[in-house]
């Protein structure tokens, strides 16, 4: 199966307005750094690691799933 | 993909490599300047104790005495150049690319192949030099004379192996690159 062959989205642009949390300020509370958050956020990542998908999930207060979903 | 890196290293690695590759092609060199002035021919058999001296030798004759070096030397040169552009590429931070892996494979093919053209040669040579020798002693034993030029040269198999061996880690790695990129 091809790497980009997916239909997983991330919600973090949704989740960050809902909060009225910034980018950069995500970043300083997750310790993941401004672009790994942005490649997220724009849906140009291929993969995300247990760890990081822990610390937005703590910073935000929500539940993985709440954070990608099946497009 | 990042920076120049200058670790003495490097600079080592491309000293060695550029002392064998300028010496392939002295050798090559010396060689051609030798068949084209010199009057009398000289080989070396490998499993003979005295060397032949053969005076005013065909052109011929010269030139497949002085072959299994001219097969040497480019070997060495192709090598050396191979590996020379595949550590400039490690020094500028691009590791695993699948042009390295593929320079690799292409140095233990490289190697391989003049080995044993080296050795067939040799013993073609050796064999045509005995019988033009005065007194026309040697035989046809072809494997004979092939053997005794191939075993000296045996050590360079292990070189090439280990080669091959990096060409495979090389696109293990570049693999695990892919793999990682896209990854938050």
């Amino acid at each position: 199966m091809p790497a980009d062959d997916h239909r997983v989205i991330t919600r973090l642009e949704a989740l960050l307005d809902e909060r009225g949390m910034t980018l950069a300020a995500l970043a300083d509370a997750t310790g993941v750094t401004v672009v790994n958050l942005s490649v997220l956020k724009n849906n140009r990542a291929k993969a995300i690691r247990f760890s990081t998908l822990t610390a937005i999930c703590d910073a935000l207060a929500c539940e993985p799933g709440d954070v990608l979903v099946l497009g | 993909m990042g920076t120049y890196r200058r670790s003495p290293g490097f600079f080592f690695a491309r000293g060695l490599l550029g002392v064998c590759g300028m010496s392939g092609v002295l050798a090559v060199l010396f060689k051609v300047i030798d068949v084209a002035t010199a009057d009398s021919l000289h080989r070396e058999i490998r499993s003979r104790a005295r060397g032949v001296e053969i005076e005013h030798p065909s052109l011929g004759l010269s030139v497949l005495d002085a072959a299994p070096t001219v097969v040497g030397g480019l070997t060495m040169a192709a090598v050396a150049w191979l590996l020379l552009i595949v550590v400039i590429d490690i020094q500028r931070g691009q590791v695993f690319d699948d042009k390295a892996a593929r320079r690799l494979r292409t140095s233990a093919l490289v190697i391989t192949v003049g080995i044993l053209a080296h050795a067939l040669i040799a013993a073609w040579a050796d064999i045509a030099v005995l019988k033009a020798a005065p007194r026309g002693r040697g035989g046809n034993d072809y494997s004979y004379y092939f053997v005794g030029a191939v075993l000296p040269a045996a050590p360079w198999f292990l070189v090439a192996a280990l080669l091959a061996v990096f060409a495979h880690a090389f696109r293990e790695g570049l693999r695990l690159v892919q793999d990682s990129d896209g990854l938050v």
